[in-house]
């Protein structure tokens, strides 16, 4: 065995040289070291819990944090909801007073136009029936009886002949309302008559309007329910070049 | 045959049977091929399991090497105890 | 870190102190005188003695090698006392390694061995760090190289030339060119040292004629090589594991070798498991053979293919086979450490109701 170089004395030196290298190690390295990592060991572990923890507390307060968004949300989608409709029920309100303020006040300023006009026009009869005297004196050469004259003009322009409207005579008219359309604005004698010689042949519960169209420069027309009495003058000239041709 | 003695002969033959005695060689060196083989394979498939298949794959592997082992041990003796 | 801003540069530097080697080596292997030539080392299977002695017991140069192992060990064991006693918790250097390597042992041994890690680590970390130190101090140059001349008794030893004198003291180096073969054991063995490195040879010598024909005696060679040190080891830990599987299990341990229960009460089988038993037992002492001539075989076939190869080529190519030898140091250590863990582990488990058949 000497060849190959097992040796006794050498092979204890070994075992020997180990032993004391395994205690001198274990001493100085192992002990601390081992002692080291498992102090590492559980530093990590619990860096790990602390940090799952964490992340847990984390996914909690997002989980809270989403749903106090969430309702957030909703109350605030609810409260434009309802302002938006109260909004819109306030528009309209303000609207359809506008609309009706408006409407008010067109129809206020419609009747003060009619009146102004109506006041006008009858202001214009007094001078239109100078004009038609005196046009009339001229081309007939005599002056007629003041007062006949005047007659004659007011009959001519309100279609009434002694208390008694022209076209109602011997007409037969029945309905609810009556219009009655003048040239010019009826006064309030001639209103008075030709509404009550209306009202005596319809009934006393009818109504009566009136209305101004110079365009039929004279006479009453009056229209009840369907039917219409054409007195007007411009109905005459109508019929009188109808017959002249 | 000339210029060779008897002892030269036998010394001669004592190399050659150390040699022969190496062959055992191959079969361990087969072993610890498939046992590699075998532990590689076995990790691709299943890598969680890497560490206990290291630790058996190179005891399987320790134990074929012992062979071989033993074939140097006969072939040390041969050349220098025999 | 000045130097890696200029990567280029360096990379320059290397390269060409790399191919200077390469042509130095070429000269002094191939081309210049026989004096620088390697030459092939002479295969000594038991370590040869230093010519040093400690009362008498005689250092061998693996002996030399494995005491420069363990200082290695003691000054990085003290080192890490040194640092953890104060609280330190990161490492630097040379001790981060050490705790990294540490870090490793431990969880493997805490994987195969459980509770009983803490009581098995001593053993198999002291196994892993010796074999891997050892291994790696064997890298040093001048191991196997530096050492004494010795008179050679028989075949071939080389002239010895003087190359440096300083007073009493003399570097001596050994002549390739010189052959002189030596039939009979007859000459003055040398007190003198030399020592053959593959391509710059150097000796130590004290005195004036060291010796005629001569071989050098390396002052340090690899400590796994001699077989007395993986033997060592590999009696420690088959004793180790009958002792922590008494220590485990008591006396029960015992019975996995004899198996009397199985012999009154197996029947015919019985017999045959005592038989078994019994076979245990030779398995136990073939584990030293075989945990011994592993480490013992790669180490002394690694430290054997180097020289020889370092003799032959003499450039580059050994350059590999050192790597290859890391490589093997580290996986030799490794495999022993783990075998050592998976014995001892097994140990403190019990084997009493295993199935025979």
């Amino acid at each position: 065995m000497d060849k190959l170089g097992i040796n006794l004395g050498y092979f204890l030196f070994q075992v020997f040289n180990f032993t004391v290298m395994a205690i001198l190690l274990y001493a100085w390295a192992y002990k601390p070291i081992v002692r080291m990592l498992e102090n590492r060991k559980e530093k990590i572990a619990q860096g790990n819990e602390d940090a799952r923890i964490a992340a847990e507390a984390r996914a909690n307060a997002e989980k809270d944090a989403a749903k106090i968004v969430a309702e957030a949300q909703a109350k605030a989608a609810q409260t434009i909801r309802e302002a938006t409709e109260r909004a819109e029920v306030a528009a309209k309100d303000v609207r359809a007073a506008a609309e009706a303020e408006a409407a008010k006040a067109r129809d206020g300023a419609l009747a003060e136009i009619g009146e102004e006009r109506n006041r006008m026009l009858g202001d214009l009869r007094g001078q239109v029936a100078a004009l038609a005297i005196a046009a009339t004196q001229k081309l007939v050469g005599e002056t007629l009886d003041e007062k006949r004259q005047h007659a004659l003009i007011n009959e001519f322009f309100s279609g009434v002949k002694s208390g008694k409207v022209v076209v109602l005579e011997g007409a037969d008219v029945a309905g609810a309302s009556a219009e009655v359309t003048s040239a010019l604005p009826l006064n309030k004698d001639e209103q008075e008559a030709v509404k009550a010689n209306v009202l005596s042949k319809m009934g006393k519960q009818a109504t009566v309007s009136f209305r101004v169209e110079p365009a039929i420069l004279g006479g009453l027309v009056v229209r009840v329910g369907d039917k219409v009495l054409d007195g007007s003058v411009a109905a005459h000239l109508e019929g009188l070049r109808k017959s002249l041709k | 045959m000339n210029g060779i003695d008897g002892a030269s002969f036998v010394e001669g033959l004592k190399l050659l049977g150390a040699g022969i005695a190496m062959l055992g060689a191959i079969g361990a060196g087969a072993g610890v091929g498939i046992a590699a083989a075998g532990g590689v394979q076995a990790m691709g498939r299943n890598p969680d399991a890497a560490g206990i298949i290291q630790t058996n794959m190179i005891l399987g592997m320790a134990f074929a090497e012992a062979v071989a082992i033993y074939a140097l041990a006969v072939a040390l003796i041969i050349i220098f105890v025999g | 870190m000045s130097s890696e801003t200029k990567p280029k540069k360096r990379f320059h530097i290397k390269t060409t102190l790399i191919l200077g080697l390469f042509a130095l080596g070429i000269y002094a292997a191939f081309i210049g005188p026989s004096i620088l030539k390697p030459i092939s080392p002479v295969v000594v299977l038991p370590a040869e003695p230093t010519g040093l002695e400690i009362s008498g017991f005689p250092i061998t140069n693996t002996i030399a090698a494995t005491l420069l192992a363990d200082i290695v060990l003691i000054i990085l064991a003290i080192s890490a006392f040194r640092f953890y006693r104060k609280g330190g918790e990161v490492p630097k250097g040379f001790l981060n390694a050490f705790e990294a390597i540490m870090e490793f042992l431990w969880n493997t041994v805490q994987d195969s061995a459980g509770k009983w890690a803490k009581r098995i680590l001593p053993v198999v970390a002291t196994i892993f760090l010796l074999i891997f130190t050892a291994n790696m101090v064997k890298m040093i140059p001048g191991f196997e190289s530096i050492g004494h001349l010795k008179q050679v008794h028989e075949g071939t030893g080389y002239a010895p030339v003087a190359l440096v004198r300083m007073g009493d003291f003399t570097l001596w180096t050994i002549d390739k060119g010189q052959p002189i073969e030596v039939v009979a054991a007859a000459g003055v063995e040398g007190e003198a040292a030399a020592a053959e490195g593959h391509g710059e040879e150097t000796a130590v010598a004290a005195g004036e004629a060291p010796c005629t024909a001569c071989e050098v005696v390396p002052a340090f060679r690899g400590t796994a090589t001699d077989i007395n040190f993986p033997f060592a080891l590999a009696f420690i830990t088959v004793l180790m594991t009958q002792v922590y599987g008494v220590w485990a299990q008591g006396p029960k341990y015992f019975e996995k070798f004899f198996q009397f229960k199985q012999l009154v009460n197996g029947g015919p089988f019985g017999a045959i498991n005592f038989g078994v038993g019994f076979l245990e037992i030779i398995l136990e002492l073939a584990k030293i053979l075989s945990f011994g001539f592993r480490l013992f075989g790669n180490i002394f076939a690694g430290a054997l293919l180097l020289s020889i190869i370092g003799a032959l080529t003499a450039v580059a190519v050994p350059a590999g086979l050192y790597l290859f030898e890391v490589f093997f140091g580290i996986i030799q250590a490794y495999v022993f450490f783990l075998l050592a863990t998976i014995f001892l582990s097994g140990a403190t488990v019990s084997h009493g109701h295993e199935e025979h058949h």
